[in-house]
């Protein structure tokens, strides 16, 4: 019989303890639990403080009974960026947690999660100026003026529309 | 139910973060960028996927930002994540994002999959039929159809004229 709950333990020393299939949104964990077999232990998760994997627990929550993701769906096809509402409303975050989110989604290999959060990076990303967006994510200009010229120019026959 | 007595929590919780963000920059300044899951069985996939991008100049950038950026700010400048976002963007907003930064550049010029979505590079993964047009081409051509049309017909006529 394996475990119905589990207790993991954030990077700042809170334990959480949660529903198996809960945490399976987690291939990481997923994995890890099949290695591992059962543990009583709790589970650290060395790179998720304790607020950001509340956030990553109440997606994961939340879509517990989503189908699990086709694996290798072809991402070099142009995607949409549709979120839906509930997601939406999730990511009304301040950027440190957007990111962090994003980051803890990579490490714990929760699809889903981190599609939702690539989208919502790129939609404050779509329809900017690279000044704009420069200013959005308070990214430094390392290019010389001849250097952004440079790619103006190679880029000029799609950018002025 | 998703209320948070599904998980109980035990020990005393942390008071968040209330630093200020140049010292919190400091605390969470990473030593240098390890995809997490990398070394682990478990981590298969990420692997493979950081595998792909990691570059010298994203480490270059990120240590010439993390002085005054948040910790969670790297996401910008790591090439894997960086790729996973742009392949949500329109061409235009793509070719644009260029400019943005040195590591912006290296990551949209040393994809190849965005260098497909922006048809600089062959897309072999799509069935030939019915096939994918470049969007900012066709809008090019839509918008001077009627008079390049007579233009390429007479330079047509030219052509076999001179050839013939």
């Amino acid at each position: 019989m394996s475990a119905t709950m589990l207790t993991f333990e954030s990077n700042d020393g809170v334990q959480i303890t949660i529903a198996r299939d809960v945490a399976e949104r987690s291939v990481l964990i997923k994995n890890m639990l099949e290695d591992l077999g059962d543990t009583v232990e709790a589970i650290p998760i060395p790179n998720v403080n304790e607020a950001v994997l509340r956030k990553v627990i109440e997606w994961c929550e939340h879509h517990k009974g989503d189908p699990p993701s086709t694996g290798d769906d072809d991402d070099s096809r142009r995607k949409t960026t549709d979120i839906d509402e509930w997601d939406q409303k999730f990511m009304q975050v301040d950027q440190e947690m957007l990111f962090e989110i994003i980051l803890a989604a990579n490490y714990l290999d929760i699809k889903g999660l981190l599609d939702v959060g690539c989208k919502t990076v790129a939609n404050m990303i779509k329809g900017k100026s690279p000044e704009e967006i420069r200013k959005t994510f308070n990214i430094q200009n390392d290019f010389t003026p001849e250097e952004e010229d440079q790619i103006r120019r190679e880029n000029e026959w799609a950018e002025d529309r | 139910m998703r209320s948070r007595d599904n998980y109980k929590v035990h020990g005393a919780p942390p008071v968040k973060s209330l630093l200020p963000i140049n010292l919190r920059a400091q605390h969470y300044a990473p030593a240098s960028i390890t995809m997490p899951g990398l070394s682990s069985k478990t981590g298969r996939k990420a692997s493979r996927r950081s595998r792909r991008l990691m570059d010298k100049h994203s480490q270059r950038s990120l240590h010439r930002h993390s002085q005054n950026s948040p910790r969670a700010l790297r996401l910008l400048f790591l090439s894997e994540l960086l790729e996973m976002i742009f392949l949500y963007l329109d061409m235009q907003t793509l070719l644009l994002s260029r400019r943005v930064c040195h590591t912006w550049d290296e990551v949209i010029q040393g994809s190849r999959k965005l260098q497909q979505a922006l048809f600089y590079f062959p897309d072999t993964t799509i069935p030939a039929e019915p096939g994918r047009h470049n969007p900012l081409i066709i809008d090019e051509l839509e918008g001077s159809m009627i008079c390049s049309m007579y233009a390429f017909c007479s330079v047509a006529h030219v052509d076999c004229f001179l050839s013939g």
